[in-house]
């Protein structure tokens, strides 16, 4: 039986060395995005020693620990067909006949035309055969965790307080240990809810000047932009992601007190962000705590000139602003001006409050 | 409850006497205590349902004496002896109190709250009750004051036009109109930021003070996950009214659908009733599961989440008490099946063709004999006995490699041989019946539905036939035999009680390539045996890679 493990393993390694030719044309996001992006390709180096790791725990006849650690990179790559064959193998010699075979399935179909298909279908054969009666069922807990985060998905929150969400009932299932393909789908579901999430919520209501967002609420748009990093590795993700974090860096260094951060946070989150026009409201706010008025007054003009044409309701607001940051400026006429305009309201329009003499607001 | 300064009032005209004299008395006692008054009202503006109320009067007097409105102001001065409220009579003093103040920047401009009207930040930023807009004039040696008063909500709580010969008349009657006709309201909340509106207008957060007209008005008190609180108030002159709630939380809710009758809902491992109730849970995360008679237990894990309704369609399957869920492809696995079954075949046979040599003697069959004239062409026969195949097979396919039964049965029937030693028929009897079949290769082909595979089968095979015969003219019996070629097609189902043991029952029909035999129908029941890979030729994995 030696003789014969030895003889196929030298038909293996020559099947390996197609595979691995196969993979590395089959997965051009690997080189791609790894040349790209500095994060993806600490990703990609971390991915690629995760795979080292875990041969040479098969290698070594470890094979429970080569198995945990196929299931950790199938949960880092879900589509890097290899990995199941591995896994499958490592299954194998520790006799765990039912999941081997499962896993050597998903290897096949992940990877139809692999070169050393043949001898992956007959491993399987053999796998079935001594699996005899017994058959790989995804566990309870997988399967539980598996349609609670489709429903999350579905309708449910991308990441909630306390890591929860669909975010946290993924880190759940991959905690049950489910490795499948389709992890690659539902990562790429996840990390678009999470977006939509993040970005769903910094729309303001109708006439509000800014999103109706606290700290903790900040800190957890923030996280949602943390996990949809550490789950992409799609350039078109990370370019999005990373634009769209000076905006929660911005409000959480405004609202923890930190404001010459927050207002250098805020020039990279406008210039990044021509979509998010609220952040200014922040900028002007910390230039206001850094008793930066006469900037802050210049903020506030480009805020307004912007607001004119693209949403004159939230002028009002930035009357109540520019008169506060008079106040402090000690310009307490001017203050006075815009706050009896606004407080003269709709009812008295054409009143002329500030005319002056006799005729006028005495 | 804060009394106003006219709390007294009975008669609540601004022109009787007896509402002068009080505002005169009240001017004294103001001037008494007034140093006081002004020290206090240093402070910044009304931040808490305790703090000084500000109001802000702005005053226009068109075609007046250039002092007209210093008059008024003298006279309201008198009139409104600064008792709870701090009065700003005109911009020059709205000035001063902004230069001594610091507005606190609006929270709700960087989304901290929900911003209300740009007319109430406005009073929030200057801490402002009330805002009296005072329009002089002069008309027929008359003093006549047009005034309105703007509330927290920027809308106009009221109007008033009013006459007096002096200009301190007409302060006094204008204050006695406005603060007769508005009162304070304080609108509280545990926990407070809860946002307020009044009569269907947004006026900012909890803790708020403010004056509003006299009258009822509804109040509306709405925070994220707590359950909204609506009432209505009345405010009364020289009255103030504390509104104070404790907003309860908001909690969420399961509603599950298409649950089978009669099923129950268990939450963490606790009963909660039938599970066709609308569950009220607090948020957090929950293994649900549902029981019903007769149905798979449905198991779920659910988030909820604060004030969140969750409406979850639940599909159960039946549990059959035969079909079991044994999957398929715990079947398919084992691709060695054998089974042997008893068989029980019917036909209406002719035994054509049977022969047998006995020594230099041949027989052959000539016809059944009968007492009546016309004998019949054949008799049915029901032959039963035991029958063994082996097979290989693929998910779906399979082939019958070897197939072969053998049944016999006892007969009694009278028939013609023709002899070759003689030239008349001989007279016997038919004992007995013999038959093999052997079915080399045939096709089969299966579908599964839980433990059940429903298969059907299509081949050719060989039957022999020996009859025994004994007869007057026999020395001993004689057998008989043919052998005939056929078509076999078969229908069935495979019962798995595990995926290596099962039963089958089958129909078969054999038709007879020669015309002669009819065409055999035959029932099967027996049992099988399904083996994996026994063979152990199936090569391993690799022990290292690369």
């Amino acid at each position: 039986m030696k003789i014969l493990r030895l003889f196929k393993a030298g038909r293996m390694r020559a099947a390996l060395g197609f595979g691995a030719v196969w993979f590395l044309l089959a997965t051009p996001a690997y080189g791609a995005t790894g040349s790209d992006d500095t994060e993806s390709r600490g990703a990609a180096q971390a991915v690629s020693n995760l795979e080292k790791a875990a041969n040479q725990a098969y290698n070594q006849g470890d094979y429970a620990a080569a198995a945990d650690q196929y299931r950790a990179l199938i949960q880092a790559q879900p589509e890097h067909a290899v990995a199941y064959r591995n896994l499958a193998r490592s299954y194998f010699w520790q006799a765990i006949y039912p999941e081997a075979v499962a896993y050597y399935d998903l290897y096949l179909r992940l990877a139809p035309d692999a070169a050393d298909l043949g001898q992956v279908q007959s491993e399987r054969r053999l796998a079935a055969s001594r699996a005899g009666t017994q058959v790989w069922r995804i566990p309870t807990s997988q399967a539980q965790a598996l349609t609670a985060l489709h429903s999350a998905l579905e309708d449910g929150l991308g990441l909630s307080a306390g890591e929860g969400g669909a975010w946290g009932i993924y880190q759940t299932l991959l905690r049950t240990g489910y490795a499948q393909p389709d992890l690659a789908e539902l990562k790429r579901r996840l990390v678009r809810k999470l977006l939509n999430e993040f970005v769903g919520l910094l729309v303001p209501d109708a006439d509000q000047p800014a999103p109706r967002l606290e700290l903790a609420d900040w800190t957890l748009q923030l996280e949602r932009l943390d996990a949809a990093r550490a789950l992409s590795d799609d350039p078109g993700f990370l370019s999005v992601i990373e634009r769209r974090t000076p905006l929660a860096k911005t409000a959480i260094a405004l609202l923890t007190g930190r404001f010459e951060q927050a207002h250098s946070l805020s020039l990279v989150a406008i210039e990044q962000n021509p979509d998010m026009p609220f952040i200014r409201w922040f900028q002007v706010r910390a230039l206001l705590e850094l008793t930066r008025y006469a900037e802050a007054l210049s903020a506030l003009g480009e805020l307004e000139e912007y607001a004119r044409s693209a949403n004159p309701k939230v002028l009002e607001y930035s009357a109540i602003f520019r008169a506060s940051i008079l106040q402090r400026m000690g310009r307490a006429e001017e203050a006075a001006a815009i706050y009896l305009n606004l407080l003269d309201g709709p009812s008295s329009a054409g009143r002329g409050l500030a005319s002056p003499g006799g005729s006028g607001v005495q | 409850m804060k009394p106003t300064q006219y709390s007294n009032m009975i008669d609540p005209m601004p022109n009787k006497p007896n509402f002068r004299l009080y505002f005169a008395s009240l001017a004294l006692i103001a001037s008494l205590i007034l140093p006081t008054l002004s020290a206090s009202a240093q402070s910044g503006p009304a931040a808490d349902t305790q703090a000084e109320q500000v109001i802000l009067w702005t005053f226009i007097a068109p075609d007046t004496p250039a002092d007209s409105i210093e008059k008024i102001r003298r006279g309201l001065r008198e009139a409104l002896p600064n008792k709870g409220a701090r009065h700003l009579f005109g911009e020059k003093a709205l000035q001063e109190y902004i230069a001594q103040n610091t507005a606190s920047p609006a929270q709700c401009l960087i989304g901290l709250e929900t911003c209300v009207s740009p007319q109430t930040l406005a009073f929030d930023a200057l801490g402002l009750a009330l805002v009296i807009h005072v329009e002089i004039t002069r008309a027929d040696a008359q003093w006549v004051a047009n005034g309105r008063w703007v509330d927290r909500r920027g809308e106009v709580a009221g109007r008033a036009s009013l006459k007096a010969l002096s200009a301190r008349d007409l302060a006094f009657e204008l204050a006695g109109e406005i603060f007769d006709s508005t009162a304070s309201v304080s609108v509280l909340s545990e926990p407070a930021g809860a946002q307020v509106e009044i009569d269907g207008d947004p006026v900012g957060t909890t803790p708020l003070t403010y004056r509003l007209a006299l009258g009822e008005h509804r109040y509306q008190l709405k925070m994220d996950h707590f359950k909204t609180v609506t009432g209505t108030f009345t405010l009364l002159a020289d009255t103030a009214e504390r509104i104070e709630h404790e907003l309860e939380a908001q909690s969420g809710a399961l509603v599950l659908l298409n649950t089978p009758p009669g099923a129950q809902l268990i939450i963490d491992g606790e009963p909660r009733g039938p599970a066709d109730h609308r569950v009220e849970l607090a948020a957090g995360s929950y293994e649900i599961e549902v029981r019903a008679k007769g149905f798979d237990t449905h198991h779920e894990t659910l988030e909820v989440l604060q004030g969140q309704a969750i409406q979850r369609r639940v599909q159960m399957d039946e549990t059959h008490p035969l079909l079991r869920d044994i999957a398929a492809d715990a079947i398919v696995q084992n691709r060695y099946i054998a089974r042997l079954s008893y068989d029980h075949s019917f036909q209406s046979a002719t035994f054509q063709d049977t022969r047998a040599a006995v020594g230099s003697t041949r027989f052959s069959f000539r016809s059944f004999r009968d007492a009546g004239s016309s004998p019949p062409p054949n008799h049915l026969v029901s032959p039963n006995g035991l029958r063994l195949d082996f097979s290989y097979h693929w998910e779906n396919v399979g082939l019958i490699l070897l197939s072969a039964s053998y049944l016999s049965t006892a007969l009694e029937f009278d028939a013609l041989l023709d002899s070759s030693a003689v030239n008349e028929p001989i007279e016997v009897r038919i004992e007995r019946m013999r038959r093999l079949q052997l079915r080399p290769l045939q096709l089969r082909y299966r579908v599964f539905y839980k433990n059940l595979a429903i298969f059907a089968e299509v081949g050719t095979g060989i039957n022999i036939d020996w009859i025994r015969a004994s007869g007057d003219l026999l020395d001993a019996p004689v057998s008989l035999s043919n052998s005939e070629a056929f078509w076999a097609l078969g229908i069935g189902t495979s019962y798995y009680f595990t995926p290596n043991i099962f039963a089958l029952f089958r129909y078969s029909a054999q038709a007879y390539i020669d015309d002669g035999p009819g065409t055999e129908h035959v029932l099967s029941l027996g049992a099988g045996i399904a083996l994996p890979n026994i063979f152990g030729v199936e090569p391993e994995p690799p022990e290292t890679l690369e």
